[in-house]
């Protein structure tokens, strides 16, 4: 391996390094959280008493987004649901971004905070603004 | 919360009207519309002159900000407010927009609220430059440009028909090129597009207005296509009608032609013209019947016609023909045939 071969080599993993760091995987989390607010079989993930409504899911704080994503994925895990592999899939690239800071868009908070609970369709609208507007500002 | 809100609304209005004109409109209440054009500008409408009768105004504020603003450049039709406009400089989008319609009348006020999502209310322009590429293999390529700044968050959709269609043809394009392929040349094709945000970067059902159209295909196909239009629809029929009428004229008119189609039914009797005219009747003279023969056929005697009559029976008569023996018959000449009629008939005399 001559030496211009190893520098290109290491040029190329330094790039896509960099790449990494600015991978939000916005239009595939755009794509699976669509099709999660298309499902209408999605349930109620709280232990609710009856005639009350259904809004345990934490609604982002603005630099808070990653770590309520993954809290609230997780939370809609334990929960019999009908779309359990897109769930899964999404909880694990919000855990990814949040442990390997892959997405520099969205601030590396460690904590969830918010000021208010939604239902499950609030909850997925705030990930599919948080995903577009990371979309559409970046280049 | 809904029914709840459902319930308040008009128990306010009433509250709030009382004697006095109410400020919402006659019909229903005004409601905000927003549409953000193209990213450059925004419109927020809440009705038009015939619907309003009061005084309006806009406040609008974003979910970080606390400040109420009020619209600076309100859209006006005859002295009523009717809308607001925004520049790009007062437009955020990805932040819940809150915008809050006062409307006065007569002493009171109606407020009412709305929670909005800008990127989802955008609108792009129509895209431009559209331009037809020929290819290999009679396939055409539709490229067109936009104004939109970001456009890879567009999606498109393509409309085409040809001259020998009825219904257009829509597709949705991904990209900014769409092919066609194996396209006739004898047909003449027409194309428009437009576009919306796509789901990556917005969740907008606002579609742009349809682009100028581009059109593929000679000009000599479709002046042509025209002119055999005229000739089938138009002068084919007259020409035949008129050919048709000539023949007709024609046909009455020429006896030649008229008789080979209606022939005269015979009539024999000028065959016959010599033996009435000529010969007056006599068949035997215009048969040519010599004359002998005629004279031959002439009887030679005269016979005097004796009349016999049946005297009725008297008492004093024997019954000399009562043996087997008929009484003798006074007939001078032979007795007609039994059935025939002749002035003998049930009569019979005596010498």
């Amino acid at each position: 391996m001559t030496a211009s071969m190893l520098s290109y080599i290491l040029f190329s993993c330094l790039l896509l390094s960099v790449q990494a760091e600015h991978y939000c995987g916005g239009r595939e989390i755009i794509r699976y959280t669509k099709r999660l607010l298309v499902d209408s079989s999605l349930s109620c993930p709280c232990r609710q008493t009856a005639g009350s409504s259904c809004s345990c899911l934490p609604i982002p704080e603005p630099g808070h987004e990653l770590p309520c994503f993954v809290e609230g994925t997780k939370h809609m895990l334990k929960t019999n649901m009908s779309s359990k592999l897109v769930l899964e899939r999404l909880y694990q690239t919000f855990q990814a971004q949040l442990d390997r800071n892959l997405c520099e868009s969205l601030p590396r908070g460690d904590q969830c905070q918010y000021k208010t609970k939604g239902t499950v369709t609030e909850f997925l609208n705030t990930i599919l603004t948080t995903y577009q507007a990371i979309n559409k500002s970046s280049p | 919360m809904a029914a709840l809100a459902t319930f308040l609304v008009p128990v306010l209005l009433l509250l709030l009207c009382g004697p006095d004109p109410c400020p919402a409109a006659a019909h229903s209440q005004p409601e905000v519309k927003c549409v953000l054009f193209n990213e450059e500008y925004m419109n927020c409408t809440w009705g038009s002159r015939e619907t309003l009768k009061a005084n309006y105004s806009l406040y609008y504020w974003y979910r970080n900000t606390s400040n109420k603003v009020e619209c600076k450049h309100y859209r006006q039709d005859q002295d009523i407010r009717v809308g607001c406009h925004f520049n790009q400089n007062e437009i955020i989008q990805f932040q819940p927009f809150h915008v809050l319609l006062k409307a006065s009348m007569g002493g009171s006020t109606l407020e009412i609220s709305k929670r909005m999502e800008l990127q989802d209310l955008v609108k792009p322009d129509a895209p431009v430059n559209l331009t037809i590429h020929n290819m290999s293999n009679n396939q055409l390529q539709l490229t067109w440009a936009t104004t939109y700044p970001k456009a890879k968050c567009l999606e498109h959709a393509v409309k085409y028909k040809s001259n020998k269609d009825t219904d257009w043809m829509e597709i949705s394009v991904n990209g900014d090129v769409f092919s066609l392929p194996s396209v006739d040349y004898k047909k003449f094709y027409t194309f428009y597009v437009r576009s919306k945000v796509n789901k990556y970067c917005g969740r907008t059902q606002l579609w742009s207005e349809w682009s100028v159209p581009v059109v593929w295909g000679s000009n000599s196909t479709s002046k042509s296509t025209v002119h055999w239009f005229w000739i089938h629809t138009v002068l084919i029929p007259i020409a035949s009608c008129v050919i048709l009428l000539v023949l007709v004229i024609l046909l009455v008119r020429m006896e030649r032609v008229w008789v080979i189609l209606m022939p005269r039914i015979p009539n024999p009797s000028k065959n016959f013209d010599e033996l009435f005219i000529t010969h007056n009747g006599n068949f035997q003279e215009w048969a040519g019947v010599p004359k002998d023969v005629v004279e031959s056929f002439k009887p030679n005697y005269s016979e005097n016609i004796c009349y016999v009559s049946e005297l009725p029976p008297k008492d004093s008569y024997d019954p000399l023909w009562e043996s087997s023996n008929p009484p003798p018959s006074v007939m001078p000449s032979a007795s007609p045939a039994p059935g025939e009629h002749s002035p003998y008939k049930n009569s019979y005399g005596r010498v």
